[in-house]
């Protein structure tokens, strides 16, 4: 284990058993998340990236199934092969996860003051610390800029969804954790809301060093926050790098077609074109590199060997056969 | 000469009939006792061939304005004209006529398509019901050349298909060439993309391009993301709506490169960009308040005056007008002349 790393995936494995046979969501992913940076996970709807987020705090849905020597080092220790008692520990204290729509996850019935209560107690054994932990709540709400004393004896329903969605932000840093998971965390908010999120989440790394692992869709809200990011497609992590690498430098023919498929207020519009064909059903994946039927640069063996994820520069890693043709050309955006 | 300037004079009037056109039209509905202004004197045209962009955040009423230019909502006040004609004072004949020449494309497109049909089925009921085909063979030639169009290929293979079978891109894709089918002269596409993949999003906005080129159909563009609008209208207009009411209006590009409104410019400043330099460097303009007043209770005077940086005091009394900038640039602010030039940068 690097110490430089927080959480090393080794060889995740994920399936999940549907009617018409086994999905494979996750496979074979190898990922770094390093230290006290922000790491962006990229892919598109049902490339698996929710399911990659889950199984890094060992969350899995009933029907889902993580396979022999899938490994998720947290600090060193296999999360799937922690007690449940280990599991309630490392959860919340050490990671804590943002869901996706996360201003629905608050209770209802409750007010915001009783389940941050609520949360601590859960997680925390009694003594100092407990009554430490509650003396912040205050301070964490004004991270996130909202009123404490507005906001405490509100209940979910008298706040709007950007309060919420910082409320939950809030919520999950009340136990200090050292790294915050963040899936998808600003959809469903509009614009404006959105960007003042993005916003604390920048402040909230820069005053506690927290390390983030963020995952969205959007390669501009992506562009925006991380400082290292990976591509996932149909399952499988493609390509690894700084934000400025995989934005300015990419190797990978789908990393350069998805930069090239976001509309955008800027920049040329005659640059813009979509990738051709569709992402690959789950249940019947293309030979070879996944990729290749959509793309312009496959090749025979593209179609019959699967490309490895390997480093071809320091901390840049790419899974494509082809990537130095991607390099001559001048393909790279 | 004078001839040439008569043939000019002629075609710009034909070029300057509005086809669509809503004349300070506003639409209340009642919710437990409370008015909301969902649309407050909106006057809005589209004319033949273009696309117009309609861009506002969720809840500002923009999908209200779609269903009144469409004659699905009956508006509180105010006309709504099509080809010169209010559409609620046309006879029977006059409005069979008008109903075909108006399409609609939903956000939805799961929804919006019979889940027990087949795409042949789908498309092919109109076309039979209309008797724009007799025989099954000339109905399932034009169901291919529909397909063709919007480029879901090959068409053998995806007309028997059913909804659940196909990607949101793909449904999409059934339902602009199911809108086509009455040949309309104009689209009302309702966010047609946000449930599409991100890789896919721009093929579906290239399908409604060539429809606009090739079969010169309108589009009214109602979205909430200025980058798919720009994308897609080019050199198109564009309207920006806030609680209810335009405030912003004129060339998509001239708006995005120089928004005049404090709004436009607190949105675009909010927008991210695919660019790692840029966006680290921008910074949302800094508004008073974060949060949407509700449309149930809309502030005073300007309705954007609690949230914006430069309100003064005649902003919280008195509502501004839409005020010509010139170039067909209309912006609905007091105080245009006074706030500080912004602009997006454009270069890392």
């Amino acid at each position: 284990m690097n110490e430089e790393n927080i959480i090393e995936v080794r060889n995740l494995i994920a399936d999940f058993e549907v009617k018409e046979g086994i999905l494979r969501s996750v496979d074979h992913v190898d990922l770094d998340i390093k230290k006290g940076k922000v790491t962006g996970l990229i892919g598109e709807s049902g490339c698996g990236k929710s399911t990659l987020v889950h199984a890094l705090l060992n969350l899995n849905a009933p029907n889902e199934y993580i396979r022999e020597g899938s490994q998720v080092n947290f600090k060193g220790r296999n999360i799937f092969s922690l007690s449940a008692e280990e599991l309630r520990r490392l959860r919340w204290r050490e990671a804590a996860l943002v869901f996706q729509a996360a201003q629905n996850s608050l209770n209802p019935t409750i007010t915001i003051k009783e389940q941050m209560l609520d949360t601590i107690e859960a997680h925390l054994d009694h003594g100092d610390a407990l009554s430490k932990k509650k003396g912040r709540i205050p301070k964490l709400l004004e991270m996130v800029r909202l009123e404490p004393e507005r906001v405490l004896k509100s209940f979910p329903h008298e706040l709007s969804g950007g309060m919420k969605q910082r409320t939950v932000i809030a919520m999950a840093l009340l136990l200090d954790p050292e790294i915050l998971i963040l899936d998808e965390p600003t959809t469903a908010l509009d614009m404006i809301t959105q960007s003042y999120i993005l916003d604390i989440f920048a402040d909230i790394h820069e005053k506690l060093g927290v390390t983030m692992f963020f995952v969205t869709h959007d390669l501009s809200l992506a562009a925006k926050l991380a400082e290292r990011l990976a591509i996932m497609y149909a399952g499988k992590i493609l390509e690894v790098g700084s934000v400025e690498e995989i934005f300015y430098k990419a190797y990978h023919p789908y990393t350069i077609g998805l930069i090239k498929s976001m509309p955008s207020i800027i920049g040329d519009l005659s640059q813009m074109k979509p990738i051709p064909g569709l992402p690959p059903n789950l249940l019947h994946k293309p030979s070879g590199c996944l990729f290749h039927p959509r793309c312009p640069e496959a090749t025979e063996e593209c179609k019959k060997v699967e490309p490895k994820l390997i480093e071809i520069e320091k901390g840049h890693l790419v899974a494509c056969h082809k990537y130095s043709n991607v390099k001559e050309k001048g393909m790279r955006s | 000469m004078s001839q040439i300037l008569k043939c000019k004079g002629e075609r710009d009037e034909i070029m300057n009939r509005p086809l669509a056109e809503l004349k300070n039209v506003s639409m209340y509905f009642k919710k437990d006792k409370l008015k909301i202004g969902a649309v407050v004197d909106v006057s809005l045209k589209i004319f033949p061939g273009e696309i117009l962009s309609l861009v506002g955040e969720s809840g500002c009423g923009k999908t209200t304005v779609g269903k009144i230019f469409l004659g699905r909502l009956k508006p509180t006040s105010g006309d709504v004209l099509f080809e010169g004609k209010d559409i609620w004072k046309m006879s029977k004949q006059e409005y069979k006529k008008f109903r075909p020449l108006i399409q609609v494309v939903h956000q939805d497109s799961y929804a919006s398509l019979n889940p027990v049909r087949t795409v042949y089925q789908t498309l092919a009921a109109p076309l039979q019901f209309y008797k724009i085909t007799r025989t099954r063979e000339e109905t399932e030639k034009k169901v291919k050349e529909l397909l063709q169009m919007v480029e879901v290929i090959p068409p053998g293979y995806f007309m028997n298909k059913y909804p659940f079978h196909l990607s949101g891109g793909l449904r999409q894709r059934v339902s602009l060439a199911r809108a086509t089918i009455l040949k309309p002269k104009l689209i009302i596409a309702d966010e047609p993309v946000s449930g599409v993949d991100a890789s896919l999003r721009i093929s579906v906005l290239d399908v409604m391009r060539r429809l606009n080129k090739e079969l010169n159909i309108a589009f009214l563009y109602i979205t909430h993301d200025l980058a798919t609008a720009r994308y897609f209208s080019r050199k198109g207009r564009m309207a920006v709506m806030y609680i209810g009411q335009i405030v912003e209006t004129g060339g998509i590009n001239e708006l995005i490169e120089e928004p005049k409104h404090p709004y436009l410019q607190a949105l675009l400043s909010a927008i991210p960009v695919p660019d790692p330099k840029l966006a680290k460097k921008k910074r949302l303009l800094p508004l008073k308040s974060l949060d949407l007043p509700s449309a149930g209770h809309p502030p005073s005077g300007c309705r954007f005056h609690p949230r914006c940086p430069y309100a003064k005091e005649i902003c919280e009394r008195e509502a501004p007008e839409l005020k010509d900038l010139g170039n067909e640039h209309r912006v609905a602010c007091h105080l245009v002349e006074e706030i500080p030039k912004w602009a997006l940068e454009l270069k890392s």
